[in-house]
């Protein structure tokens, strides 16, 4: 790889042991993956940050970057973490809330921004062409295929040397040649809801696994695009997609495609009620703003089952009032954190009926019975 | 150690050097298919999905594979003591052993082709100039037929 004058003092040391390591990291991952160069981002946003996920390794070495004079040279902000620390709802033991808060604590003296959210797009939306070190699959795949930005999906450890180097390596998705599409969807009915739309990524992710398909519908909102997106990048291993009249142009090419129908027989299985649920479960990806007016305006009285809804601590601050009439209306509110990164299943909890098919995904591999239900069913639970 | 051992080595194969250092000298634990760190490797007990020791071994893949937090995993590995001495790829390394070897400061070597090892060689694993070169110095076949040096 090409390094410049700074880079190789960077690399060699003369700027700290953090930086040095951070910079190792990025070299080495890109040398891996044949990247000629490395190039400045405007934003880093970390995964990996559990304490559930990463335990007291992970603790161990983010404390290590510390010492060694660790900070961060751009914008960066943080993943959810295991449980939510505005409130006693979800239950874990003393240790983990030890561990997690460290975590927290190492992430704050590298300057993060600790955001506790998988949704950075709400907080800072990045413009086309601008370059990322972004983990968190769900978010990734959202920058590049609805905002334009370029990023690949970065490991916890490589998107924290990136935050600290202000840097990544160019290839991947970081290079407009590799952008290109290979599949197209067809879509043989029209989803009307945000866990219809996320079935449908979940469905697609299964069927093609990787690569960038095409998707041939009117573009649909957001708010269920980021459902279906977040989906296929967990059924998957899909980091972008094409939608035109949504993906901004030139941000992209078009390559050879394959063919692929989605029916709604391919989705229609994954749905249930939620009568049978311990829980059911809205916001993940974390929920937005508009999500929270449509569920408000949904629930007419008040729920009898317990309802979650996952949010960013900085969205529940926000939106005070839509909060407030939601709480009334007996949704719990579970603020910098969710149900994939929570050990939940530690609580008793068996049955959840989501929005989400990443929910979905996740919640099935541990184990726990999940099923799909519409937004306008969670506003009858 | 190392001088001894050489002077009856059979020199397999030199891949990319990832992530180097000194000279290695060590057992050989082979996993025949692309290995999964988080899931795949206990680092609190130091072993593999089939109880097999990694501790202070060469680590063999054919490949490696899965979830980016295995990074965490191969770091636990060192943090708890039970690292392999190396790891060797046969295959291409991914960005998730890498970013792993790197936090760990574990020797990484990828990209060699299929090096025909089985659990229980002994391999002498050298770097220079970029590169991470297995020599074999010790195993069935070397113990039984094969004792003098080959090539440098």
């Amino acid at each position: 790889m090409m390094l410049t004058k700074e880079e190789e003092r960077a690399l060699s040391g003369e700027y700290g042991e953090a930086l040095s390591q951070a910079m190792r990291i990025l070299v080495k991952v890109g040398e891996v993956l044949g990247a000629e160069r490395l190039v400045p981002i405007s934003h880093a946003h970390a995964s990996g940050v559990s304490y559930a996920t990463i335990g007291e390794p992970g603790v161990h070495w983010l404390e290590s970057l510390v010492k060694g004079g660790a900070k961060v040279s751009v914008y960066s902000t943080v993943n959810p973490i295991g449980f939510d620390p505005y409130s006693d709802i979800i239950k874990v033991d003393e240790n983990f809330v030890k561990g997690q808060i460290r975590i927290l604590e190492a992430f704050e003296k590298m300057g993060f921004d600790t955001s506790l959210t998988c949704t950075p797009y709400y907080l800072r939306e990045p413009k086309p062409f601008e370059r990322l070190a972004w983990g968190e699959s769900s978010a990734v795949i959202y920058a590049n295929t609805v905002l334009g930005a370029f990023t690949n999906r970065e490991g916890g450890p490589v998107a924290v040397a990136a935050a600290i180097a202000g840097k990544i390596y160019e290839a991947g998705l970081q290079v407009l040649e590799n952008r290109r599409t290979d599949s197209r969807i067809r879509l043989g009915f029209r989803p009307t809801d945000a866990a219809e739309w996320s079935a449908v990524g979940y469905a697609i992710g299964e069927r093609i696994g990787q690569g960038i398909p095409r998707l041939e519908v009117p573009p649909p909102p957001r708010d269920h695009l980021k459902y279906m997106l977040a989906a296929s990048a967990a059924s998957g291993g899909l980091a972008m997609m094409v939608i035109e009249g949504v993906t901004p142009p030139k941000t992209y090419l078009l390559g050879e495609e394959e063919k692929v129908e989605i029916g709604r027989e391919d989705v229609e299985h994954m749905f249930g009620s939620v009568e049978d649920a311990d829980l059911v479960f809205h916001g993940c990806p974390h929920a937005s703003l508009k999500e929270l007016v449509e569920l408000d305006n949904l629930i007419k009285e008040k729920v009898e089952k317990e309802v979650w809804v996952a949010v960013a601590p900085r969205l529940y601050e926000r939106a005070n009032d839509v909060i407030k009439s939601l709480s009334k209306k007996g949704v719990k509110f579970v603020r910098g954190t969710c149900l994939v990164v929570s050990p939940i299943d530690k609580m008793g909890i068996r049955k959840v009926a989501t929005t989400s098919a990443k929910t979905y995904f996740y919640l099935k591999r541990r184990g726990l019975d999940v099923w799909l239900v519409r937004l306008r069913d969670v506003a009858s639970a | 150690m190392v001088g001894e051992v050489e002077g009856r080595s059979k020199r397999l194969a030199c891949g990319r050097a990832l992530v180097g250092g000194g000279d290695v000298v060590g057992v050989v634990v082979k996993v025949e298919h692309p290995l999964s760190f988080l899931g795949e490797v206990d680092p609190l007990k130091g072993t593999l999905y089939d109880g097999r020791s990694i501790k202070n071994k060469v680590l063999v893949v054919k490949g490696v594979r899965g979830s980016t937090v295995g990074s965490y995993v191969i770091y636990a590995l060192r943090y708890y003591n039970n690292a392999p001495l190396a790891i060797v790829v046969e295959g291409e390394a991914d960005p998730i052993a890498v970013a792993g070897c790197v936090m760990a400061k574990l020797p990484l070597v990828d990209k060699t082709g299929p090096l025909g090892l089985r659990d229980g060689d002994e391999v002498l694993l050298r770097f220079t100039e970029g590169k991470g070169c297995i020599l074999k110095v010790g195993g069935v076949d070397l113990k039984t037929s094969n004792r003098t040096a080959e090539g440098s």
